[in-house]
């Protein structure tokens, strides 16, 4: 038969696997991905001369603003994000396949570009990022004189 | 949950293209609760007024036109373009048509789809004798 002291003994190991399980939820409830889900070629991107400055769009259809971060040097760019689906509360789901994921894509440019000039906008899950090309590259006229 | 009014889906093949540009068949999820159906779709590039929603007796037809982003000129490089959606979905009878509601917002087409009366689940009250 177990004492008092045993029995005491026994609960604490119940509460220890009872906490490991509330710390396994408690993860899985912060992670805002379900699973590592990661896709290179996505975002997909769409490249254009624009002249004095290169126009990238990149297909980010649910994506928030704040969940992207861009970065880069000379003629790389890295973008990275978020893009989180959650399902609308008090529902049973039937199907789901608009899925939550982390992306990450670096995209080579054909020439440097000025990043710090850079400006980015997101419309309808399009966003666009002006690219100043590096000054030594812009085009520029050159004056024929009459000899 | 599969019980055979379930809200379903028809396809997942993109349909043909009439007009000379490629039509997809967006994501989309289907969600249930007491009240009534709820398909979330995304939409990119697609403005609310370029949204068609038509229920033809059991069959819902979403189809929306990305007009957004057609530049042109010619790209450097071009991974996407602009595209038409289409997607249908087969309902069950107890859908009340007539309340069928639709917004989109940002890239989130949300139709929702109220269950007629007959459907929705009662509360039977017992009375003491």
């Amino acid at each position: 038969m177990l004492g008092w002291f045993e029995i005491d003994r026994e609960f604490d190991a119940l509460h220890d696997v009872r906490r490991r399980v509330d710390r396994i939820f408690d993860d899985m409830a912060r992670q805002p991905v379900r699973g590592p889900r990661r896709s290179a070629r996505w975002p997909r991107a769409n490249l254009w001369d624009e002249g004095e400055t290169l126009a990238l769009e990149l297909g980010l259809p649910g994506v928030a603003l704040e969940d992207i971060e861009i970065s880069g040097q000379d003629d790389t760019i890295n973008i990275r994000g978020v893009r989180r689906v959650t399902a609308p509360e008090g529902y049973a789901t039937h199907r789901q396949e608009r899925s939550s994921l982390r992306f990450a894509r670096t995209i080579r440019l054909p020439v440097k570009v000025a990043l710090d000039e850079a400006a980015a906008t997101l419309d309808s899950g399009i966003l666009t990022l002006r690219l100043p090309k590096a000054p030594e590259l812009k085009p520029r006229s050159i004056t024929v004189k009459a000899g | 949950m599969s019980s055979d009014n379930a809200l379903t889906k028809t396809e997942t093949t993109s349909p043909e293209s009439i007009r000379g540009r490629p039509v997809v068949a967006p994501p989309a999820d289907i969600y249930e609760n007491e009240d009534g159906f709820l398909i979330l779709t995304d939409l990119p590039g697609v403005a609310a007024g370029e949204v068609d929603i038509r229920l033809d007796r059991n069959e819902l037809t979403i189809h929306g036109s990305w007009s957004q982003g057609s530049r042109e000129a010619d790209p450097l490089a071009r991974e996407f373009r602009a595209t038409d959606f289409e997607r249908r979905f087969v309902v069950p009878d107890s859908i009340d048509a007539d309340g069928i509601t639709a917004e989109l917002s940002d890239v989130v087409l949300r139709v929702t789809l109220p269950k007629g009366e007959d459907a929705k689940p009662r509360r039977i009250e017992v009375r003491a004798a």
